[in-house]
């Protein structure tokens, strides 16, 4: 992969968020929960803000202790993962906006970098399972409230 | 001790872990436990705090957002999540797997947790470590199961070292009022089957029997307490066996209208196809009523067979028909087990007895951090 390779979140299947340092990504065509943790979180943060593989990896490097040629491999084999989940698509060319990528909710890169640990995209299967097995039931009448406090 | 107490399912809605809960964290907060419980806002006129006793009660829309997959109330939750564990500094989290929502537990490195299972999951693979049950599990510091059931259903396909951080906490109750219960009154016997109107629970088992006991007792009534998706289905079936007048539906009933459908009840019936416990059998037992029930889950544990009430296969409408018809044949026999299953229900199931195993968890896995209360 081109150290110049931009890619771009695939709006129409995917949507993303992250909370405090975690991505949660959620497939809409399946429904499928994700989660990115630690430096995977960095990488989406960087690769759905349009940057290069190149920045994705500085990214990571200047957060984590790993050597660039490691945090690259890495990389590249997540937005691969990440594209064949439908999640990312490979753009190329300009990024679509000009704006920093907001790295408000990711750890600072100040220089103390923390143990490094081989980025993962976290499937929830069982999310599905957990839904549709004990699904809440609901309660439609505020009148069932009628016994607070009992 | 401070302790974060999650749940999916809190009072004022009604079921068996609803109900535990709230007896629980009374129970505890009169102890000197300093509870929080958060539990799910299913709809928005639900108040998102309120007081229930001594405990603070906050609501978060955490099903809403998981169902409806939406980002921002997911992050809204979480977040609100994180401030509450920032107000309350716990010891302690104690959480109940009762579905996805324990995804959203904090992370709060250093907080020890209890991670609390109140029935079988059988479409979830307990052996993964990732996923959101892997998540929980892994985090957990103390794993715990209402019945030896539940506990031996998880560890026979959780990782293998769950087992040692792993017990069981039965379930218990105190009985809803003082002196020997009331026999059950005269007139057409009335069984009573409590829970969710699902097809786990089985009550299409029950309403089958019912009509196979049509011809030798053919006034016998069925109450079924509880609502859910399966009612509809369970009335037509109940029209077309020819027993519909004689089945009641008593949709949610509130712990004192429990208590009266047990004092008007003769058999307690649990058929249920997935249990981890059976929580109506044991207020059925507090009642003196002896229990008919499916040998699913935990259910042989809260009845002793031949002793309390019988236990029978699970699905098996003729056998539980027959167990039924012993017991109405035999008013003396049934009324024996009935005493007999509100001795053991005191002695085995008792609530001091169930507050004092929480009481003892939480000070051996808080305690290092909260100190004794």
């Amino acid at each position: 992969m081109d150290d110049a390779v931009r890619h771009r979140l695939n709006a129409g299947t995917a949507a993303g968020k992250v909370m405090e340092g975690e991505a949660i990504v959620i497939n809409a065509v399946n429904g499928r929960y994700y989660s990115l943790d630690e430096a995977a979180c960095v990488a989406w943060v960087h690769l759905v803000g349009g940057n290069t593989l190149s920045d994705v990896v500085t990214a990571i490097v200047a957060r984590y202790n790993v050597d660039a040629p490691v945090a690259r491999a890495d990389a590249v084999a997540l937005a691969q993962q990440l594209v064949e989940e439908d999640l990312l698509l490979v753009a190329g060319g300009e990024p679509a906006t000009q704006e920093p990528v907001d790295e408000s909710e990711l750890p600072p890169a100040d220089g103390r970098r923390a143990a490094y640990a081989t980025p993962e995209l976290v499937t929830f299967k069982d999310m599905e399972d957990l839904l549709a097995f004990d699904p809440p039931l609901p309660v439609t009448e505020p009148h069932d409230w009628e016994w607070r406090g009992q | 001790m401070r302790v974060l107490f999650y749940v999916e399912c809190f009072w004022p809605q009604i079921g068996g872990l609803e109900v535990i809960s709230a007896k629980l964290v009374t129970a505890l907060a009169q102890r000197g436990y300093e509870l929080l419980v958060v539990t799910d806002r299913q709809y928005d006129w639900m108040p998102a705090q309120e007081r229930y006793g001594d405990v603070v009660v906050r609501r978060l829309p955490i099903s809403r957002a998981i169902n409806e997959r939406d980002l921002e109330l997911l992050a809204r939750s979480r977040r609100e999540m994180a401030e509450i564990v920032d107000e309350l500094h716990p010891d302690l989290l104690h959480a109940s797997f009762s579905g996805p929502g324990v995804w959203l537990l904090p992370k709060a490195p250093g907080l020890p947790q209890i991670l609390s299972f109140h029935g079988p999951w059988p479409t979830i693979d307990f052996s993964s470590t990732t996923g959101i049950f892997g998540r929980a599990l892994a985090r957990a510091d103390w794993v715990t199961g209402c019945s030896r059931y539940t506990i031996e259903y998880l560890l026979r396909t959780a990782p293998p070292e769950v087992a040692e951080r792993a017990s069981v906490v039965l379930h218990g109750l105190d009985p809803p009022s003082e002196g020997d219960p009331p026999e059950p009154p005269s007139g057409p016997p009335m069984l009573l089957c409590a829970g969710r109107l699902v097809f786990e629970k089985a009550m299409d088992v029950a309403i089958d029997a019912l009509a196979a006991l049509a011809d030798s007792h053919p006034h016998v009534r069925l109450v079924l307490a509880g609502d859910g998706p399966a009612r509809a289905e369970l009335a037509a079936q109940a029209h077309a066996l020819g027993v519909g007048e004689r089945v009641e539906f008593a949709g949610w009933v509130s712990p004192e209208a429990m208590h009266e459908l047990v004092t008007q009840s003769t058999i307690v019936l649990a058929p249920s196809r997935l249990e981890g416990f059976g929580l109506t059998v044991l207020e059925g037992a507090l009642m003196a009523r002896p229990a008919v029930v499916a040998d699913t889950g935990g259910l042989p544990e809260a009845v002793e067979d031949g002793a309390t009430g019988l236990v029978v296969p699970c699905g098996d409408v003729a056998a539980l028909a027959a167990a039924v018809r012993r017991l109405l044949d035999a008013p003396d026999l049934a009324r024996a087990m009935g005493r007999a299953g509100r001795r053991r229900a005191l002695r085995v199931f008792g609530a001091e007895r169930h507050v004092d195993d929480w009481d003892a968890l939480y000070q051996r896995v808080g305690g290092t951090r909260g100190g004794s209360n």
